[in-house]
């Protein structure tokens, strides 16, 4: 596939403390455990450089949990050794999310000297009120003063994540929330409606479109504004949630949802390579074992049928405005998709949900609204 | 063997929780047919249902073994009543084979509707009625209050009525002794030409049918070549014997015994509850009396909700059919739910029973349609329709006029709800109303209603607005001229028929509002606007609407999520087998589900 590039996914899940509403492998960060699990990233990555094949990493993704936590020498070194044992493309994106509250301008300086090119700032709410009530540790102005610290020591590329659809939340403050990180001047945008995850204290406490989180009609008034303002503001839609300047795109995510390879590390990361998906035992107690008793810390491995490959690049596809590549498509199928998917594309575009364009099937803006069930026909 | 002065046949009836099976339970115990550790709480309820709902469903019978307190052994044969009115033909059958009953009265709720009506039905068939006083153990139990109603409200001798706790085990050795005492041996003469009373068949998986009798006259042997005189067919018999929980062979039965037989019946529904047998050779001149074909009242279509679980459920429904004689059935077809069967109950607890055993033992997930009476259509013409299937209902401009059948229903009450279950009565239609006052504070309505409001909902409402103090018992009593229409649901314009109904005209728009409501709920949001109509022909009645969906998207899609995601897609595709299409409109399951269902706080 032309885009891919190969990607490195990090997965470092400790958090100060868990937020309400997230159901992501994170933990209230432990001291001894957190060195233990340097220590069993740091073996895993040499054993892991085979997979790659001598390519070397076009995109680095450290994510969590909040990876920002751990000390700037501990994440240089992480990627010190990635650099040294696989190589960088010369123009790899290297990203790292960060927590607000976690940051200092000789951090930031430390972490963007260390050869980390892109930051995501966890803004989610610039309303003090708001931000409280979803158990977030820091202050809009957390936010703010880390932007411009990061903007200084030199991370041009910089996002910002945003929740809409908080409990409690209108339409004016959604807005406000959207101008508010706007005025940051960001380079990208990630805007995530609220999703009630079961098993968390949100999900047990919320029901969806019932108050006191916004009703069907006011999250459609917050969604519309957004798309809008983020527009206007210079912001392309390249995903269901994500906005970017154009160039600015975040080079990991796309090669996911290109159907591309990545390879991961660390407690519960998933990797795929050419059809062969796998994720890392999630508990770093149990990662760390089986590290030290020499084990591959499978949690799961599958490989996928040309159908499900081909369903995944359908429904991951479906969600950009880049739309799904037919020709690689036809490649996997030895066929062509319009004579297997023929009624499902149909419909699709009978709803007004796709069009074919360019050897391409690209979503319509309604269609990206309707992405899970478009997706659906395909199944 | 014992001779007939030593013999007796008995039934335990009572009404519904006043400790039936307990008794029974701790009868058997007290004879020690069967030891202690064997023993599994209620005996005789061998049907899990039945256990969990404190309802006896199928009948059986025991022989025990009893030392009296005159030294001699009695052979006492307790035969088993099914406990509700949907089997009271049944039950008939069954007092038709004893010489005496023991009535429980529950001693801090006293006398109920089905006390009474199990007592009349006792007095019937000259039945001896021995009472027993039961729960005493209970803090709320009124032993005095219990003998005057006995006294006063049934005309027995409270004063000698036995009282005990057959869950705690006090006084039940006195209830032995009162069978003895107080019931008369069994009449007959072994010499004479056999008549057997059939009250009971059980499907054998190895045997074939086991048939459970009551020897009236003659003697029933293995060997011997006997006809059932209405079923028509003849059978050698392979095997007689009594049961004392485990199956006991003996060489015969005499004219007084109860007892079991195989002989070669293949299945339960060559046999009919109520029939005589006789022997081949030497026949009785007659049957016995009372013998009546058990009739469906109530009839619902069975599909299965994934179309090609069908083969298994006309194969559940066989092997069902094997040890339920009473449920008919017959294959059935909707445009909505595909193939099916028609099936007859003989009331909405069978019904029910049916349906959970097809689900549980069989694994079946079910739709049931709205369950219908078996209406009787006068055509212009001159022509006579039976219908209880809404799919032939015919043209209305053709019908002359429509009858439905009726039931007579006593419901037994304390004096202060009567407020309340009066108008539940006249908004289901209910006529001449009678109230008896038995003693005082407690009261005793008698009412006409149509059999289409019963088991609509009727008993769940009268739960509810009694708080539970109300009982209920009813018997068919024939035919009335009625003002029906078929009330059908549209979903998309598309008609669903396995949601039409036969209704009342005058229900025909409240029935068409829950349906609707329900539906509304129930039917997820499609990417388009979803229109539910109920109709009468082709005037919209009832109406209501599935908004559209503004959006239908995860909002977070990562390297971590692909894998789930597509897992769940091929979860959903699956999922899509299980949902009935009606035009394009998905409808899942629990909303055909949910327009049967009643609002019982409504």
């Amino acid at each position: 596939m032309a885009r891919s590039g190969l990607g490195l996914y990090l997965h470092l899940p400790y958090c100060p403390a868990r937020c309400p509403y997230c159901d992501f492998n994170a933990k209230r960060y432990d001291h001894g455990e957190a060195r233990r699990l340097l220590a069993g990233l740091a073996v895993h990555l040499e054993r892991i450089v085979p997979l790659a094949q001598g390519r070397p990493l076009d995109t680095v993704y450290f994510g969590g949990g909040t990876p920002a936590m751990l000390p700037a020498t501990e994440l240089a070194a992480l990627l010190a050794r990635m650099r040294g044992l696989m190589g960088f493309t010369p123009r790899a994106e290297i990203s790292l999310e960060a927590n607000p509250g976690a940051l200092s301008r000789g951090k930031l300086a430390a972490l963007r000297s260390a050869g980390f090119n892109r930051l995501s700032l966890g803004a989610q709410s610039f309303d003090p009120g708001l931000l409280k009530a979803i158990g977030r540790g820091h202050t809009p102005d957390d936010t703010r003063r880390a932007a411009a610290q990061a903007r200084q020591v030199g991370f041009g590329d910089l996002n910002l994540d945003l929740i809409h659809g908080l409990p409690g939340q209108s339409p004016a403050q959604a807005a406000a929330d959207i101008a508010a990180a706007l005025e940051l001047e960001p380079k990208h945008l990630s805007l995530y409606e609220l999703t009630l995850a079961p098993g968390t204290p949100f999900g047990r406490q919320y029901r969806p479109g019932q108050p006191p989180l916004p009703g069907d009609d006011e999250m459609a008034a917050m969604e519309q504004h957004a798309l809008a303002a983020l527009e206007a503001a210079g912001l392309e839609r390249y995903e269901v949630s994500n906005f970017a300047r154009p160039g600015m795109e975040c080079r990991h995510n796309q090669n996911t949802w290109a159907g591309g390879d990545y390879l991961s590390l660390g407690p519960g990361a998933h990797g795929h390579l050419s059809g062969v998906r796998w994720a890392w035992l999630s508990d770093p107690a149990e990662y760390c074992d089986a590290m030290e008793r020499g084990e591959e810390p499978h949690a799961f491995r599958e490989e996928l049928s040309r159908e499900q490959r081909a369903l995944e690049l359908i429904m991951l596809g479906l969600r950009t405005t880049h739309g799904v590549e037919l020709a690689p498509l036809a490649a996997l199928l030895g066929t062509d998709p319009r004579r297997m998917y023929g009624p499902a594309m149909a419909q699709l575009q009978a709803r007004g949900w796709a069009l074919v364009r360019q050897g391409r099937l690209i979503p319509t803006p309604a269609g990206l609204a309707m992405a899970d069930a478009a997706a659906a026909l395909f199944a | 063997m014992a001779d007939k002065a030593h013999t007796r046949n008995f039934s335990i009836i009572a009404h519904i929780d006043h400790g039936k099976s307990t008794l029974a339970d701790r009868l058997i115990q007290l004879c020690g047919i069967i030891s202690d550790r064997d023993f599994k709480d209620q005996i005789l309820d061998s049907l899990y249902l039945e256990r969990e709902r404190g309802i006896t469903i199928k009948s059986q019978a025991v022989t025990l073994p009893y030392v009296a307190a005159d030294g001699e052994e009695y052979e006492l044969n307790l035969i088993d009543t099914p406990g509700h009115v949907d089997f009271s033909y049944e039950v008939s059958r069954a007092l038709a084979s004893c010489e005496g009953v023991i009535l429980v009265v529950d001693a801090s709720q006293g006398v109920e509707a089905q006390t009474l009506a199990n007592l009349y039905l006792a007095l019937e068939h000259d039945l001896e009625v021995v009472p027993v006083i039961n729960k005493i153990d209970l803090i709320s139990a009124d032993v005095d209050e219990a003998r005057r109603q006995i006294s006063d409200e049934l005309g027995l001798d409270g004063d000698e009525a036995v009282a005990v706790s057959a869950k705690e085990g006090t006084n039940v050795p006195e209830v032995l002794e009162a069978i003895v005492t107080q019931l008369p041996p069994p009449t007959g003469d072994p010499a004479a030409l056999l008549q057997a009373l059939i009250f009971d068949a059980a499907y054998d998986p190895y045997r074939g049918t086991i048939i459970f009798v009551r020897v009236m006259q003659g003697t029933l042997k293995a060997g011997q070549v006997i006809r059932f005189m209405h079923g028509g067919t003849e059978h050698k018999v392979e095997e007689v014997g009594i049961l004392q929980v485990k199956r006991i062979v003996k060489k015969e039965l005499r004219a007084g015994q109860v007892g079991y037989f195989f002989a070669g019946v293949k299945t339960v529904a060559d046999t009919n509850i109520g029939d005589t047998i006789t022997l081949a050779e030497e026949p009785a001149t007659e049957p016995l009396p009372g013998f009546r074909e058990a009739k469906p009242v109530v009839f619902s279509s069975i599909y299965p909700v994934a179309t090609d679980d069908y083969p298994d459920l006309a194969d559940a429904l066989d092997k069902l059919k094997l040890n339920d004689a009473s449920l008919i059935y017959q294959k059935d077809s909707s445009q909505a739910l595909g193939f099916g069967f028609r099936c007859g109950f003989l009331g909405l607890l069978h019904l029910e029973v049916v349906q959970e055993r097809l689900e549980r033992e069989f694994g079946l997930s079910l739709i049931l349609t709205t369950p219908s009476v078996r209406y009787q259509i006068y055509m212009q013409d001159g022509d006579e329709l039976d219908i209880e299937n809404p799919a032939y209902y015919p043209d209305p401009a053709s019908i002359d006029y429509c009858e439905e059948p009726y039931v007579r229903a006593s419901i037994m009450m304390p004096e202060r709800y009567i407020g309340a279950v009066m108008p539940l009565c006249l908004d289901r239609r209910g006529e001449n109303t009678n109230l008896h006052y038995p003693n005082p504070g407690r009261v005793e309505l008698s009412v006409d209603l149509p059999l289409a409001e019963v088991i609509y909902d009727f008993y769940d409402k009268l739960k509810t607005v009694t708080q539970g103090y109300g009982s209920f018992d009813y018997e068919m009593t024939g035919y009335r001229r009625s003002d029906l229409v078929k009330l059908d649901i549209l979903v998309n314009g598309e008609k669903v028929d396995a949601l039409s109904m036969l209704v009342h005209s005058e229900k025909a728009r409240l029935r068409a509002l829950h349906a609707v409501n329900k539906l509304k709920e129930s039917i997820p949001r499609q990417q388009f606007k979803i229109a539910i109509q109920g109709a009468i022909g082709s005037k919209i009645i009832a109406r209501s609407t599935v908004n559209a969906y503004r959006k239908d998207v995860t909002s977070k899609c990562y390297g971590g999520d692909v894998s789930r995601k597509r897992k769940l897609l091929e979860k959903q595709k699956a999922g899509k087998k299980r949902m009935k299409l009606v035009g394009n409109v998905p409808i899942p399951q629990k909303a055909f589900l949910a327009v049967l269902q009643t609002d019982t706080d409504g």
